[in-house]
C-alpha cells in the first residue's frame, strides 16, 4: 500500500444556508508538501482550509487527514453522521492552524500561551511544558519575550508566538490562514521567514496567502480558487508564468498592476 | 434637633438590622451569582429549548418589580402550599432576581471575547470545558467585574424592599423605630448612612479585584 496522503479532499462542498461556498473541491497534499492556496476574496480559500480542521462543518464530500476521516463517520447503511466532539479533536491532533488574527489569549503571558495547550491537552508537567515552550519560542526568535503579554508585542511578534504555540503541539501538518494579512508591511518578512524554515524542515504546509512572491518561492504546488472551485493548480512556475484560465490571468494581471503602481510611486 | 439618644437607645435593634441586611444581601447575591453563572452556562449549551428558556427567565425576572415577586411568593405562596418564612422568601427572591441581571452581565462579557480565541483553543485540542476555564473565564471575570460590582450595590439597596414582607432588616428596623418614636429624621439618616457604608465597602473590594484581574491589559 502506498503512503497515505497527509490531506485528502474529495468532492468537498460547503453551504451556508442557501449560499454555496465550496462547490466540489478535490485536492491531495502529500506528506512534506507545501501547497499555497490563492484566489480573490470570497473565493472560498479560507473556508476550504477551515474545513480541514473542522472549524467549518462541511456539508458534502469528505476530508481525510493522514487517512482518517475528519468530522463524520458512516453508519452501517453508509449514512454519514457527525462524530462526537472528542473524537474529532483526537483525529486532528496532527493538524494545527495559524490564524490571520493570531488568536493568542491576551490574559496569559507568552510562555503560558505556548505551554498551556501542552499541559492541558497532553498532560505534560509544568516544568517540562515550560521548557518545551521556551525551546519553540527560541526557534521562532521570540525567546526573549516569554514574560510579555501578547498586547505588548507587535503583530509580527504575536504571529511568531502563535506559530511557536502550534509547533509545541508537534503537528505533522500546519495550516496557515492568511498569516500575514493583518500585519504592517514591514513585519511580513519575519513571519514568512519562519514559515519558510518550516517548509525547509520538511513539514506539510497548506497556506492561504496573498503573498504571491512568497507562494512562488516556497510552494511545491499552487492552487487557484475561484467561486468555490479549483480553477487551476500546478507547480508555481507553470501557474504564475503560463496561467491557462482566463480567471487566473485576470487575477495575476490585477495583482501585478498593484505591485507596479507601488514601484512607480 | 437631632436626638442621638434615640439611636443609642435602639443600638441593638439597629445592629441586628444591619446584620440581617448583610446576611440577606450576601446570601442572596452569592446564590444569585451562582445561579446567574448556571443560567449563562445553559444558554451557552444552546439548543431549541435552553435559549428561549433563558430569555424567558431573564424577561420575567427583569420585567417585574422585586417587590411584586416577593408579594407573589410570600402572600400568594401559601395558597399553593408554599409556606416559606419571610427570610427564606427574601433570600431566594433576591437570588432569583439578581441572577437574571448577573447572567446578562456574563453574557455580555463572554460575547466581547473574539471568537478566534475559542477557535485557536479548539484547534490546539482544548476541550470546551478547558476552553471555558482557562481562556474565557479569566477574561470574562476581568470584563464583568465593574458591572458585577454595580449590580451588587444595586441589589444591596434593593434588599430594603424585604422590609415590606416583614424581614427584620435595616429598613424594617428604621421604620419601626420611626413609627414608635415619631422621629423621622434620625432613623432614616442612619439608614441612608448604613447603606452608603456597605456600598463603599463593596465598591472598594470590587476595585481591588478589578486591578488584580485586569493586570494583563496594562500596556
Amino acid at each position: 500500500m502506498s503512503q497515505p496522503y497527509a490531506i485528502e479532499i474529495r468532492n468537498l462542498h460547503k453551504h451556508y444556508g442557501a449560499h454555496h461556498v465550496l462547490k466540489g473541491i478535490d485536492l491531495d497534499i502529500r506528506p512534506g508538501e507545501v501547497v499555497s492556496i490563492i484566489g480573490g476574496s470570497g473565493s472560498g480559500k479560507s473556508t476550504l482550509l477551515r474545513c480541514v480542521n473542522f472549524l467549518e462543518e462541511y456539508t458534502g464530500g469528505e476530508v481525510l487527514v493522514n487517512g482518517r476521516m475528519i468530522g463524520y463517520g458512516s453508519s452501517v447503511t453508509g449514512e454519514p453522521y457527525r462524530l462526537p466532539e472528542q473524537t474529532i479533536r483526537e483525529s486532528l491532533t496532527d493538524v494545527c492552524m495559524v490564524f490571520q488574527q493570531f488568536n493568542l489569549w491576551p490574559h496569559m503571558r507568552v510562555l503560558d500561551n505556548v505551554a498551556a495547550p501542552l499541559r492541558l491537552v497532553k498532560g505534560v508537567r509544568k516544568a517540562e511544558a515550560y521548557e518545551r515552550a521556551q525551546a519553540q519560542l527560541e526557534r521562532v526568535g521570540m525567546g526573549h519575550k516569554a514574560a510579555s503579554y501578547p498586547g505588548q508585542l507587535s503583530g509580527g511578534q504575536q504571529q511568531r508566538v502563535a506559530i511557536a504555540r502550534a509547533l509545541t503541539m508537534q503537528p505533522s501538518i500546519m495550516l496557515f490562514d492568511e498569516p500575514t494579512s493583518a500585519l504592517d508591511p514591514e513585519l511580513v518578512g519575519e513571519v514568512l521567514n519562519v514559515i519558510r524554515d518550516l517548509a525547509d524542515a520538511g513539514m506539510t504546509l497548506a497556506i492561504v496567502t496573498h503573498e504571491m512572491g512568497f507562494a512562488a518561492r516556497v510552494s511545491d504546488k499552487v492552487v487557484f480558487l475561484a467561486e468555490g472551485r479549483i480553477e487551476e493548480q500546478g507547480a508555481p512556475r507553470d501557474l504564475f508564468n503560463t496561467p491557462q484560465s482566463a480567471r487566473l490571468q485576470q487575477f495575476l494581471t490585477s495583482w501585478n498592476e498593484r505591485q507596479g503602481s507601488l514601484t512607480m510611486a | 434637633m437631632i436626638d442621638f439618644n434615640l439611636l443609642a437607645e435602639h443600638r441593638e435593634a439597629i445592629l441586628a438590622g444591619v446584620w440581617m441586611t448583610v446576611k440577606m444581601s450576601a446570601g442572596g447575591i452569592s446564590l444569585g451569582l451562582l445561579l446567574g453563572l448556571a443560567l449563562h452556562g445553559l444558554r451557552q449549551l444552546g439548543g431549541p429549548w435552553l435559549v428561549p428558556l433563558y430569555h424567558a427567565y431573564v424577561a420575567l425576572f427583569r420585567g417585574t418589580p422585586l417587590l411584586v415577586q416577593l408579594f407573589l411568593v410570600f402572600y400568594g405562596g401559601p395558597y399553593i402550599g408554599l409556606e416559606w418564612s419571610a427570610e427564606r422568601v427574601g433570600l431566594v427572591g433576591l437570588a432569583l432576581y439578581g441572577a437574571a441581571y448577573f447572567a446578562e452581565i456574563f453574557r455580555a462579557g463572554r460575547e466581547a471575547i473574539p471568537r478566534g480565541q475559542i477557535e485557536s483553543a479548539r484547534d490546539l485540542g482544548l476541550s470546551p470545558g478547558q476552553t471555558f476555564r482557562v481562556v474565557l473565564w479569566p477574561q470574562m471575570l476581568a470584563r464583568c467585574l465593574a458591572p458585577l460590582v454595580g449590580q451588587t450595590v444595586i441589589l444591596v439597596k434593593e434588599s430594603s424592599v424585604l422590609s415590606i414582607i416583614t424581614v427584620a432588616e435595616l429598613t424594617n428596623v428604621a421604620m419601626t423605630i420611626a413609627t414608635q418614636s415619631y422621629s423621622m429624621l434620625e432613623p432614616y439618616a442612619v439608614l441612608a448612612l448604613a447603606y452608603w457604608a456597605i456600598a463603599i465597602v463593596v465598591a472598594a473590594t470590587g476595585a481591588r479585584l478589578e486591578r488584580h484581574f485586569t493586570q494583563y491589559q496594562c500596556r
